[in-house]
């Protein structure tokens, strides 16, 4: 098989043994890799009552077909599993030099299940895998756990993927980290490495698979580099990072503001130029890309390097808690990233917090301090307090629905689907990014689907997915879907969101790597399979269609900004959706229909047995 | 006739100013106005934001007056007209 070393690594931690585990080529074209290839793997081994902590639950780390050929910003891969935070599927990436080593070691993905006795970390090398004894890294935070880690294995080659004390403390929704600061944010997959006395995944090596057509591939990556670099959003992004969408999601009422309740605020000084201008800052890039969004400030404090906040964490602490602060913006990023965990369930429970205190459900004595909006300073000291399980930094530490609930709060002031929280853009501002929102697997994600893409420009015309009225609902369940689907992928193959490139060059890319032939059509139905079994692993889990939804406060018209008075209509939406993926609306489930003509007869066959 | 431009976030960072004046001829269209853009700001311009041949910007440039974009180069300016040019490109 070309493009694929054939095998993945099996790890019982419970036993400590290590097994290499086949793949045939039918399964690699099905489930391509990084997080459908987890999901299928996952699907299988979980069952309806699994607790996301126990030994049972599987870890997936996986890279893509992609990862470690000519094609660009393919250095990425995927952490799956049954999230600690939502008891439903969890997936987070993370790109770096991490996937490339990982690739590099001889897998095509680990998948860990047990727990170990005593903390250890697992160590894979040109081929060789080891589980190595970690009880002196146990209570090291991330950056030292990485630097300690290649010093120990003596490779300036060596590569490490750690959870940091959150993950060990298994806060809900604690990171995996990577190259220092690259996070696998979302889901709380940290929590799941720590419930599994797992402190870290070292890989180096270089094992890459031959690609089936290696001119070919080589001729298309160069083609593929020529193009993102012509590309406008590459270039803001490279020239500001992420962090440059700031004023523009400001303008269109995209940023959300003070806990979803408002869309104006003076952001540009927490803007990516006023990063650029205040600090020394370098880019970083993963392996392979041209771009370099990732931001490092250097000598932030006298000999100390940071990492510069991205969008979504700028705006959650800063937009969504009203906090102009930049400073207090960037120590709460790098607190988070040095103990690792998620940036944008911290921030959206930070302003939860700060939404409860103006209204006197949250305390001054509970809290320790006033807790007033823009206080840039009481936003670091909660995060402090959530790392150090400190106060009432222990319930902020449990993510938005469960303050709800131990509040009894209204759930519809909860800014969570299905668990996990609210990304940083505003379902009013781009009305098809309600069903992205509402209807991923994961949970409300901004990386699924993003419509905000379509409606700046980001046309797919070979699916017929175009820009529209940003503002309307109409038409946008089925666009939305046939979206996601396409940029469901992105995560299999594993290709960076922000590549730009056409279907074409994606298949074209795919095929010179593993030999196939596949279309655009294809593809599509590729995404829409990998959606599929993850959207049919969370009703195995229990979930129905009352869980693809958004809660009242992102949804309620605001009365300022270019989105004033103007609310999606979420019921037409989904209804489009669910007609399109062919899933029933009363049970919320894949039709037998539709799971057959995704070649997923055995997930029918479970969940809708012959009596 | 004067008219003013307000170039929005990241095009102020490029540019290196967020407002501009441009002296313009009774009857100026937008085109003339994006010739003088060009004549004083070109330079600045990563490559990819400015189209040559076309004499205008990269197409997810947008241009407003007030609440209402313009979008055709033939319209016709007025003095002491404002003029904004977001950049719309998705990120983050
Ligand atoms: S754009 Fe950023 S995240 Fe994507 S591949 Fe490049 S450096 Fe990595």
């Amino acid at each position: 098989m070309k493009g694929y070393h054939g095998k993945l690594l099996e790890v019982d931690l419970t036993n400590r043994t290590l097994r290499d585990l086949s793949l045939s080529e039918a399964f690699c074209r099905k489930y391509i890799g990084g997080a459908m290839m987890a999901a299928a793997l996952v699907y299988d081994r979980v069952s309806a009552d699994i607790d996301p902590l126990s030994p049972e639950n599987p870890l997936v780390m996986a890279p893509g077909p992609l990862t470690g050929s000519p094609a660009p910003m393919v250095s990425r891969y995927a952490v799956c599993g049954i999230s600690p935070l939502t008891g439903i599927w969890g997936e987070a990436t993370s790109g770096g030099v991490f996937p490339i080593r990982l690739k590099g070691a001889g897998w095509d993905g680990i998948i860990i299940t047990g727990k170990a006795d005593s903390p250890v970390y697992l160590s894979l090398a040109d081929g060789k895998a080891e589980i190595r004894d970690a009880a002196a890294l146990w209570g090291k935070n991330s950056y030292e756990t990485q630097r300690l880690i290649k010093e120990e294995l003596q490779g300036n080659k060596v590569s490490v993927s750690c959870i940091g004390r959150a993950g060990e403390q298994l806060i809900k929704y604690a990171s995996v980290m990577n190259d220092e600061g690259r996070a696998a944010g979302r889901c709380g997959m940290g929590a799941l490495m720590g419930s599994k006395n797992l402190k870290a995944v070292a890989a180096s090596g270089n094992r890459r698979p031959e690609p089936a057509d290696k001119k070919e591939i080589n001729k298309l990556a160069k083609q593929a580099v020529k193009d993102i670099n012509g590309d406008m959003n590459a270039v803001l992004i490279r020239e500001y990072g992420t962090l440059g969408y700031m004023d523009i999601g400001m303008v269109l009422g995209d940023t959300p503001t003070k806990y979803f309740t408002k869309s104006v605020f003076p952001s540009n000084e927490v803007s990516g130029q006023t990063l650029r201008q205040k600090y020394a800052v370098n880019n970083y890039a993963c392996r392979g890309c041209p771009i370099g969004c990732g931001r490092e400030l250097k000598n932030y404090k006298p000999d100390l390097d940071v990492d510069g906040p991205e969008y979504e964490t700028a705006a959650a602490f800063g937009p969504l808690c009203m906090n102009n602060d930049l400073d207090s913006i960037i120590e709460a990023n790098h607190l988070c990233n040095v103990h690792g965990i998620d940036t944008i369930s911290t921030g959206v429970s930070v302003a939860y917090a700060m939404y409860l205190f103006e209204k006197g459900v949250v305390t001054r004595d509970q809290v320790g301090f006033e807790l007033n909006w823009g206080d840039g300073k009481a936003v670091v000291k909660l995060v402090e307090m959530i790392i150090n399980q400190e106060g009432i930094g222990v319930l902020l530490s449990k993510g938005v629905r469960a303050m709800a609930e131990e509040l009894g709060r209204d759930k519809e002031e909860a800014a969570h689907t299905k668990g996990l929280e609210m990304p940083m853009h505003d379902v009013r501002a781009f009305h098809g990014q309600v069903v992205s929102h509402a209807t991923s697997p994961r949970g409300a994600c901004h990386c699924k689907g993003e419509y905000f893409g379509v409606e700046l420009g980001g046309a797919v015309e070979e699916y017929n997915i175009l820009p529209g009225d940003r503002l309307s609902s109409q038409g946008k369940g089925e666009s939305a879907a046939k979206f996601q689907s396409y940029k469901d992928l992105f995560n299999s193959l594993t290709l960076c969101n922000f590549a730009p490139l056409k279907v074409p060059q994606i298949c074209g890319l795919l095929n010179a790597q593993t030999g196939w032939n596949l279309g655009p059509e294809e593809l599509l139905e590729a995404g829409n399979r990998s959606i599929t079994i993850k959207h049919a692993l969370n009703n195995k889990l229990g979930l129905s269609r009352e869980q693809d939804t958004m809660p009242k406060i992102c949804l309620d018209a605001l009365d300022e900004g270019t989105t004033a008075g103007v609310e999606p209509d979420m019921d037409m939406m989904l209804k489009e959706y669910y007609q399109y993926r062919k899933w029933d609306w009363e049970s919320g489930k894949p039709t037998p229909e539709a799971l057959s003509e995704l070649g997923l007869d055995h997930i029918a066959e479970e969940m809708y047995p012959r009596t | 006739m004067n008219v003013t431009v307000v170039f929005h976030g990241p095009l102020s960072g490029w540019l290196g100013v967020e407002r501009a004046s441009f002296k313009l001829c009774e009857g100026a269209l937008l085109t003339d106005l994006l010739t003088e853009i060009a004549g004083r700001f070109r330079q600045r311009m990563p490559g990819p934001l400015w189209k040559d041949k076309e004499n205008k910007f990269n197409d997810r440039v947008l241009a407003y007056t007030g609440r209402q974009q313009i979008k055709r180069p033939e319209t016709l300016l007025a003095d002491k007209q404002e003029i904004t040019f977001y950049l719309m490109v998705a990120g983050g």
